[in-house]
């Protein structure tokens, strides 16, 4: 399973990456987590099972939404107060909850 | 108050943004000048080398200037030449066109449109900023015929087992003639009967209006303020702001640095490094001045590690730990000086380099490069890096008062929670 992470440039959000990975670690569930730009969203589309968006390109939510329904991956934005205080845990659990 | 704000911000602006964000030939354009992003910095690095600031060694570098000017004139000197095809590439790309033809075809189309010089060579001023504002209206235009074309079928097709190289380079072929026709037939049209070119009008209508706007103090201020309430409500300021701003920006910085190679003094302040590294040293906000006062000064356990978590990330200028993780977003006490800051700082330097106390901007750095080398490397100047500091420190006194009052009722909430002994802290 792909869980990939996108903000404006892929930058800001790959230290959640890094916490997210030791949550999964942590728990023995094999993931692979990747923070990607916004603007790679076709090519993520393709090879990702779960999309989360940084609370900041949120505003992007209508067009990237809709590329995402149409490649039927769940996508959804992670929540700003776990984004703040980059936890892991909470936002592997929202992606994992995304997969189900 | 802030909430009903907040609503109505998510609700009407947040849309607005988006659209704006995405609106097709915007972010076509925001892309193609990003592609060309690595040959301004690796052309900054020759640059300095070539045109140094200091002068005992300019002078030594004197009769090898030309020389060394290569690299520059092949990399920035080249904006508008290489934005035409990366700009028409990323817009044909976006409307699942064939992107290389469009590309290919729109070079074809820049140069059409360009006037030679007398001894007939390809003007070099012209392929540069000079060249971006046309750049990007022949690019779009090239894009929209070809596009036009294709829609209504008027195109060579091919018979099936036809390789696609083939039938490819057959479909631009019609459209392709059509719109070098017509850039030909505008531009001879207005140098022979109006005495004028399709680079003059250009620059007359869009480049200079356009410019003058960028470069002033005025319009500064209003993008610094723009990018910043952005950010207050989580929102990626800079994104937004720049997919209008940035070719604008860009422009002003390449005219600096012709200026520089020439050895002239440098036209313009606001431009590129001004807007990414002048006012958002630390991130947006002059963040590391709050991160600093966070590690040295908080007293409530959720700043002092929030700054000790984000110190290394706001040295090279990521500021999302702290204005998610603070939070910024939606909180007053913290997005008043947030706005205020950069908005001092982008003063205070305005001023001292109109001043002539600090060398003005020429240099494109990657924007993840630390102060106070960013404010050297950007002027060519040392002084750029004491005036940066300063601008830290003025930073941390206008945030102080504001972050007092935050650390105090966070360091009560903190105790309040401690004495019911209930509450898991993260």
């Amino acid at each position: 399973m792909k869980i990939t992470l996108l903000c404006a440039l892929g930058m800001s959000t790959s230290l959640l990456v890094e916490r997210m990975k030791k949550a999964a670690d942590r728990r023995g569930i094999d993931v692979k987590i990747e923070a990607h730009s916004a603007d790679d969203i076709d090519k993520q589309l393709k090879s990702s099972d779960v999309i989360l968006l940084g609370p900041q390109i949120r505003y992007k939510k209508q067009e990237l939404f809709k590329k995402a329904a149409e490649e039927k991956v769940p996508i959804a934005i992670i929540d700003m107060r776990a984004y703040g205080s980059t936890d892991g845990e909470e936002v592997l659990e929202q992606a994992l909850h995304l997969k189900k | 108050m802030v909430n009903r704000f907040n609503v109505f911000m998510e609700r009407y602006f947040m849309p607005v943004a988006g659209k704006m964000a995405e609106q097709r030939h915007l972010k076509a354009v925001r892309d193609g000048i990003i592609a060309t992003m690595p040959l301004l910095i690796i052309g900054s690095i020759f640059l300095i080398i070539s045109s140094p600031p200091v002068e005992s060694w300019a002078e030594f570098m004197k009769p090898y200037t030309a020389t060394w000017s290569i690299p520059v004139n092949a990399t920035f000197g080249l904006l508008g030449l290489v934005a035409v095809f990366s700009i028409a590439y990323s817009l044909a790309k976006s409307y699942g066109m064939d992107e290389l033809s469009a590309g290919v075809l729109s070079v074809a189309t820049f140069f059409v449109a360009t006037p030679l010089t007398e001894d007939g060579n390809i003007p070099l001023n012209l392929m540069g900023s000079e060249g971006l504002f046309i750049a990007i209206v022949l690019a779009i235009f090239t894009v929209e015929v070809f596009r036009f074309f294709e829609n209504r079928n008027l195109i060579i097709r091919m018979p099936e087992g036809v390789p696609p190289s083939v039938w490819r380079a057959f479909t631009a072929l019609i459209p392709g003639a059509v719109i070098i026709f017509i850039v030909w037939g505008v531009d001879l049209l207005l140098r022979n009967a109006f005495d004028l070119s399709l680079h003059g009008v250009v620059a007359a209508i869009l480049r200079q209006p356009l410019e003058a706007m960028g470069a002033s103090l005025w319009g500064a201020i209003i993008a610094i303020i723009l990018i910043h309430l952005l950010w207050s409500f989580g929102i990626h300021g800079i994104s937004v702001v720049a997919s209008v701003m940035a070719p604008i920006w860009y422009s002003l910085t390449e005219q600096n640095v012709a200026a520089q190679q020439a050895g002239e003094k440098l036209p313009y302040i606001i431009g590129q490094p001004f807007m990414a590294i002048w006012v958002t040293v630390g991130g947006s906000g002059m963040a590391l001045a709050l991160t600093i006062l966070f590690v040295w000064r908080a007293r409530s356990r959720h700043l002092k590690g929030l700054g000790r978590g984000s110190i290394w990330a706001s040295f090279f200028n990521i500021s999302e730990p702290i204005v998610f993780g603070a939070p910024i977003v939606m909180n007053p006490l913290l997005f008043i000086p947030f706005i205020l800051a950069p908005l001092a700082v982008g003063l205070i330097t305005y001023f001292s380099m109109s001043l002539g106390l600090v060398g003005k901007p020429y240099v494109i750095v990657p924007w993840t490069t630390p102060p106070p080398f960013s404010g050297i490397l950007t002027t060519g100047d040392w002084r750029g890096g004491v005036l940066m500091t300063i601008n830290i420190i003025v930073a941390m006194f206008i945030y102080y008062p504001f972050f007092r009052l935050y650390d105090k009722k966070l360091l009560e909430e903190e105790q309040a929670n401690e004495s019911v002994a209930a509450t898991k802290e993260d």
